[in-house]
């Protein structure tokens, strides 16, 4: 076996095993859980990244074919201005809301295990980051049974109720209905909906007119937004 | 090193900045503008990866469809564009190299003796990557540990691919690759 490892350097070295894509299996669901749950190993992680990044920048250039970009423009979604847009904006800004860390809802996605497991199931762990803005949603996704469970931890005082969307990547929000204003609610996903519960999907809670709702699309800006993370 | 940007330093990247924020909010000429600018960098990180001039086409396009649906998430305060383009066309590389599973693709030996390829002081500058104390620190390692890091990163191997393919016990493998871990956070710093 290797050499054991001090704790401090146990942590700097699976931070860096992790980024460099080193680990499989049940290593590699670990070492992502804990970067969900324990933030300092989750900046060991994001130091990581930024360090090795540049990296990257070292190779020398590559031939471009001459008919590339064409083939790379007849897949961008079909131009249908105004809604594209107006989406598109509001997925940025949903994005960015994300980004900032202002705001934040955090979502688990359990994924069966690949191969038949001997060790017990991992645990369920859910991020949380809170941040200025003080809006936080954590939401937890059981793929099997389709039921999602979100728990609002605080939200901005407001007449109007929390609906949460999923947006998948590329695609337009949809509603999966509304939060409850405090403590946790557990949701069915509809059969229609469940694929759209994947790594990369953005999830995403506006506030809304309760008697409306769901509604078919956004009326204002996100209070919070989150990444899909799948472990 | 060729330098893939035509003009220089900061206006090179405040043009693929103002370009990437176009493209978040939907304007496909700024997604060409984005394209013309750093396909061949990028390209270049691809077939680096790929070993495979079709595949690495195939992957280029993958990439400008995610940069298409993910520009609004680039931030220009903590990454630099060019940077946060070429991370992008790696991962989706290495994605590619996965789904086909080792062995289907380029010998990763060729990982391992891949050329030290330090960009030039002016890429960097392009990139604002001033203080990419990384590639001194890489350097600075011993032969073995630098070689499988390399791979790791550039190939997405695994700890057991890098074992199989050096002919080393796993845990010799770890060891070599935690021990230049621990010297790369030392000579990088914890900031």
């Amino acid at each position: 076996m290797a050499d054991p490892l001090r704790p401090e350097e146990e942590e700097v070295v699976l931070a860096a095993e992790l980024v460099l894509g080193l680990l499989e299996g049940e290593d590699l669901a670990a070492a992502r859980r804990r970067q969900l749950a324990d933030p300092g190993f989750a900046e060991a992680v994001e130091r990581w990244v930024r360090d090795l990044a540049p990296l990257v920048l070292g190779g020398v250039d590559g031939p471009v074919p001459a008919g590339l970009w064409q083939r790379i423009a007849t897949r961008l979604p079909a131009a249908d201005q105004g809604t594209v847009v107006a989406l598109r904006r509001w997925r940025a800004t949903a994005i960015a809301a994300s980004a900032a860390a202002a705001v934040l809802l955090a979502i688990v996605l359990l994924r069966p295990m690949p191969q038949p497991v001997v060790l017990p199931p991992p645990p369920v762990v859910v991020a949380q980051m809170t941040g200025t803005e003080g809006a936080v949603f954590a939401a937890r996704y059981d793929a099997d049974q389709g039921m999602l469970h979100v728990r609002t931890e605080s939200m901005p005082s407001s007449s109007r109720a929390p609906e949460l969307w999923v947006i998948p990547a590329g695609g337009k929000p949809v509603s999966l209905g509304l939060l409850a204003n405090r403590g946790g609610r557990d949701m069915a996903v509809s059969p229609a909906h469940r694929a759209l519960m994947a790594e990369g999907a953005t999830l995403a809670v506006t506030m809304e007119d309760a008697a409306t709702a769901p509604h078919a699309g956004p009326s204002g800006p996100p209070v919070a937004a989150g990444k899909i993370t799948i472990l | 090193m060729s330098s893939t940007l035509p003009i220089a330093g900061d206006r090179a990247r405040e043009r693929l900045v103002q370009a990437l924020s176009a493209v978040a909010g939907g304007d496909r000429k700024a997604l060409k503008t984005v394209y013309d600018l750093t396909a061949a960098k990028l390209m270049g990180v691809c077939l680096r990866i790929c070993q495979d001039r079709e595949a690495a086409e195939d992957v280029m396009q993958d990439v400008y469809l995610k940069v298409w649906d993910r520009a609004g998430r680039f931030d220009a305060s903590r990454a630099s564009p060019i940077t946060w383009l070429c991370t992008i066309a790696r991962n989706t590389a290495i994605d590619w190299r996965r789904a086909r599973g080792l062995g289907e693709t380029a010998p990763v030996e060729a990982a391992l003796a891949l050329p030290d390829g330090r960009p030039s002081a002016e890429a960097l500058l392009e990139a604002g990557e001033t203080q990419a104390r990384i590639f001194d620190c890489i350097e600075a390692l011993d032969e073995k540990p630098r070689a499988a890091i390399r791979a790791a990163f550039f190939q997405g191997c695994t700890y057991s691919e890098l074992a199989q393919v050096a002919a080393v016990p796993l845990g010799t493998m770890k060891s070599w690759i935690r021990r230049g871990l621990l010297q790369l956070r030392g000579c990088l710093g914890d900031g």
